[in-house]
């Protein structure tokens, strides 16, 4: 079996790893850095470009380059996360035919999963010229929060890309492995995964050789975009109460603004104030105005700081779900590159009461969780077992409209677990049984993975006759329900396989259209 | 002998018939559903097996209940398994699989290689044990033939009685049940079921699924157990009251007033056993017998965790057997429950002073000196700590 690598797909930046001599390496790409942005762009003369070629033209060519595109992936057109992204965001997010946002540049129409694939098949290359040799095998991660659709669009991707996804894994997951490989002790530990666009917590037990999540929990839509975005924001108003001019309607003037404000954020991480100089950034009547602004360290700070509350708020309904307090955590980890700034540090050692744990690259870790994963399940490592839950409960709507959970979330999987229902009308012969997922009381709160109908149940009064509803989730994550009249042991069962948002036939076809393109090697 | 299969129900006019039952008969009485099969109710009633047949057959004869068929589920065959050498599966993880297959179907106990005794932490480890032996990753992508299937049952399993012993509730009741049963079967017609903890609760609740007629006999049977457990109260009878009142939830559990009344017998019930313990300690220490007294005094602390006297108790007995550390932690509990008692940081004095720590036994000493000037037991301990000998050299003075 030719060799496994780790992906971390990240909103921001990506990054892969492979087990190289019996230790996980994490690989450089051609420009010699360990990250890649998950950026991708079609130049003027038509070339696709990716990664650092891509950032490096953004400014200039902001309407053709796609960057944070995680955040869309697997979302509907609809929905909030995508029309809050769609504000900011200099490319065109158009609607797709399954009501799937989709990217429009240079004329052509780009689903997410297919984004997705163009960085994936970059870090692929990647892999392919350090070790000298084709990989097809991959283990790749999603946040802990990610839903069924989401996971099923990234799955897709990588399908795309030319991979053979072993397994998809949680971040904050996968740091927890990288984390404990190797050590003797047993621990509970907390990782606290603050990336570009997402937010994971969750809290592991390790042991025996085993990582054991406890429980995890975390915001789809909660990371250092919304930093920028909010910094962003602060740049405007200051800008148009100096010269009264909007900038937010000018692409290429959102793009270097956007760049700045990133820039000054990270500046701000160690320096208390920074500058913001973005000469000609735009022309009227009285000819050509540059923005020039100071920033400190506390305006930024109170800028993100409600932001910042609700990770905490994440992090406390974690441990109840453990049942934990902050005291029983014995080490704090932190991952991903937002957990830089001092705030984030500050206010996490506020609440766990300890300074979190050093050592951990908050960038490479994840996906040397993933390369791990990747040589245990292949080469049946036998140092390390994963235990992982599954992040959002299962269950069926009600009859009344109710959310009815048959497995609730950070429940370790593979795992069955069944419950017995009944009519609800007299000589009622058939029962929908409409498979759900989330955290809504309510049904239509939470996302429709499947439905299928149980009929022949033998006429009865209400509520006399008992079906038995089962629900099983695999090792891969996959679900199947299957539904069962106790008295006449007629059964109805089905593979919930996740949707995502392309069909079979659009899958298949894109993938024939992605196998032609050979991507520039970045210099 | 009666099938264990069949199904007792009550008859429709069960309740003229039901004439003065003892609380026992009651009880066996409000586990008849119509569901549960006679031989399981031999197991629940908390009876012997003979009683509740006596029990049963005269019921039966007098037309208070009837059998009825017991809804036959078949069981899916599981397909025999052998041992087969040419899997991708270590043939001894093939015979564990095969050896553990067959615990499936008995008590999650058996099935975690635990005991009723055992710790969350040797729960945790067998978990772990048994997951790196049978969770699906460890055979990802090989040819485990049809043992794949048994090898995901077995974890789930698995999972299941880890999650169901870890809380502490799940696991009171199913150790109350076993303890009624020693061999409930938790195996319904043929097939292990597969509840979680709310559900499973859900189920235990469900087996008094009854017509709101018969409920309310019960809700009033019950509210005249309550009484008579308040009656016994006022006599000070606790053991009677007690058991009144765990009849009358037996009879009524969705009543939170009676789980309160019983929560407070129980005080009652635990404050005199407390007190009849201390007498025991304290008679066993009289007559030398120091293990016993410390195993006594622990049992108190127990019931009374904050008796800051029998920690003192517990804290001279360890020393007197040389175990320091424990004697130590107790003394320090006392100071801790009670500042103000000089005679227990004398006693914390006196456990640092025999285990060699001088200077905190002096310090111990001086702040016992401090609340009880006139104590000459302080001040002889006080003197002799001075002159001991420190275990760990550098005092000093
Ligand atoms: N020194 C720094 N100070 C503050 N923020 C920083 C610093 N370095 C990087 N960041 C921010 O970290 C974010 C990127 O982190 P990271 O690469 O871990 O995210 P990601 O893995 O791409 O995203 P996700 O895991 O959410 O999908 C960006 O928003 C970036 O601005
Ligand atoms: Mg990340």
């Amino acid at each position: 079996m030719s060799r496994v690598i780790g992906i971390d797909l990240g909103t921001t930046n990506s990054c892969v790893a492979v087990i190289d001599g019996g230790k996980p390496v994490v690989i450089p790409n051609a420009g010699g850095y360990k990250t890649t942005p998950s950026m991708f762009a079609i130049a003027q003369d038509g070339k696709r470009l990716v990664g650092h070629l891509a950032k490096r033209q953004a400014i200039t060519n902001a309407e053709n380059t796609v960057f944070a595109s995680k955040r869309l992936i697997g979302r509907r057109f609809d929905s909030e996360e995508v029309s809050r992204s769609a504000q900011l965001a200099p490319f065109s997010i158009v609607r797709g035919p399954n009501d799937d946002p989709r990217i429009d540049i240079e004329g052509k129409s780009f689903t997410c999963p297919e984004v997705a694939a163009i960085i994936l098949r970059e870090m692929k290359h990647v892999a392919e010229e350090y070790l000298g040799e084709p990989v097809t095998d991959a283990v790749l991660t999603v946040p802990a929060h990610f839903n069924d659709t989401q996971r099923q669009c990234t799955k897709d991707a990588g399908k795309i890309a030319g991979l053979n996804v072993l397994r998809i894994i949680n971040e904050p997951t996968a740091a927890a492995l990288a984390y404990g490989i190797g050590r003797e002790v047993e621990e509970k530990i907390a990782v606290y995964d603050l990336g570009g666009g997402t937010f994971d917590i969750s809290v592991v037990e390790l042991g025996d050789g085993v990582v054991e999540v406890l429980a995890t929990s975390g915001n789809t839509f909660l990371g250092g975009e919304d930093f920028d975005r909010l910094l962003v924001e602060h740049l405007l108003k200051e800008f148009e109460s100096q010269e009264g001019i909007e900038l937010g309607t000018d692409p290429m003037a959102l793009q270097r603004l956007k760049d700045a404000a990133e820039k000054a954020k990270c500046d701000l991480s160690a320096m208390q104030t920074t500058e913001v100089n973005l000469p000609f950034i735009a022309n009227d009547a009285n000819g050509p105005r540059h923005l020039n602004l100071s920033i400190d360290r506390e305006t930024l700070e109170g800028l993100v700081t409600d932001v910042l509350g609700q990770t905490l708020g994440c992090v406390d309904a974690c441990l109840m779900d453990a049942g934990l307090t902050v005291e029983d955590v014995d080490h704090v980890v932190l991952v991903g590159g937002q957990t830089r700034m001092p705030l984030v540090q500050e206010l996490v050692s506020e609440h766990f009461g300890q300074r979190p744990h050093r050592g951990v690259n908050p960038d490479e870790v994840v996906a040397v969780g993933a390369c791990i994963q990747g040589s245990v399940l292949t080469e049946n490592g036998g140092d390390v077992l994963l235990l992982d839950v599954t992040p959002l409960s299962l269950g069926i709507a009600t009859f009344d409209g109710h959310f009815a959970t048959l497995i609730s979330r950070n429940s370790t999987v593979p795992v069955v677990k069944s419950h017995i229902f009944t009519t609800t009308r007299d000589q009622q012969e058939a029962v929908k049984i409409r498979v759900m997922q989330g955290e809504g009381e309510q049904a239509v709160e939470n996302d429709l993975l499947g439905e299928f109908i149980l009929n022949n149940i033998p006429r009865a009064r209400k509520g006399e006759p008992e079906i038995e509803v089962a629900f099983d989730i695999d090792a891969n994550g996959i679900v199947s329900v299957s539904a069962r009249d106790l008295a006449t042991q007629s059964e109805q069962s089905i593979t919930v396989s996740a949707r995502g948002t392309l069909s079979e036939e659009e899958l298949e076809q894109i993938m024939v259209e992605h196998a032609e393109f050979e991507l520039p090697k970045e210099k | 002998m009666r099938e264990v299969e069949q199904v007792p129900q009550l008859t429709a006019g069960w309740e003229d018939k039901a004439s003065a039952l003892t609380p026992e008969e009651g009880f066996l009485l409000s586990r008849i559903d119509g569901r549960t099969p006679w031989g399981t109710l031999r197991s629940i009633a908390g009876l012997p097996e003979e009683r509740v047949d006596d029990c049963l057959e005269a019921w039966l004869r007098d037309g208070l209940i009837q059998l009825i068929e017991s809804r036959k589920i078949v069981a899916v065959p599981v397909g025999e398994l052998a041992v087969d050498s040419g899997l991708e599966l270590p043939v001894e993880v093939q015979q564990r699989a095969l050896e553990v297959e067959r615990l499936l179907d008995g008590s999650y106990h058996e099935l975690l290689g635990v005991n009723r005794d055992s710790d969350a932490r040797s729960i945790k480890r067998s978990y772990f044990k048994l997951s790196r032996d049978f969770h699906p990753d460890r055979y990802f992508g090989r040819d485990v033939g049809p043992f794949g299937d048994l090898l995901d049952r077995i974890f789930k399993q698995v999972a299941l009685a880890y999650e169901l012993l870890m809380d502490p509730i799940t696991r009171t009741e199913l150790e109350r049940s076993m303890s009624s049963a020693p061999s409930a079967p938790r195996v319904q017609n043929g097939q292990p079921q597969k509840f979680s903890k709310r559900e499973w609760l859900a189920r235990m609740r469900q087996q008094f699924k009854l017509p709101e007629e018969v409920l309310a006999e019960r809700r009033l049977r019950a509210r005249q157990l309550a009484e008579s457990a308040q009656v016994a109260e006022h006599q000070c009878n606790w053991k009677e009251a007690g058991s009144c009142i765990r009849l009358a939830i037996a009879f009524d559990p969705w009543c939170d007033a009676y789980k309160q009344q019983f929560a407070a017998i129980q005080v009652e019930v635990n404050r005199l056993r407390a007190e009849e313990l201390l007498r025991e300690a304290s008679g066993a220490w009289d007559s030398h017998s120091l293990s016993q007294a410390l195993k006594l005094y622990e049992e108190v602390l127990h019931y009374r965790p904050a008796d800051a006297e029998a920690t003192d108790r517990a804290a001279q007995l360890c020393c007197e057997l040389e175990e320091f550390d424990r004697a130590f932690e107790f003394a320090a509990l006392a100071c801790e429950l009670q500042p103000e008692a000089a005679a227990y940081h004398l006693t914390r004095g006196r456990i640092l002073r025999r285990n060699g720590r001088r200077e905190r036994a002096v310090e111990a000493l001086m702040t016992a000196q401090n609340l009880d000037p006139q104590d000459t037991r302080i001040r002889d301990e006080l003197k002799k700590a001075r002159q001991s000998p420190t275990r760990a050299r550098g005092g000093k003075r």
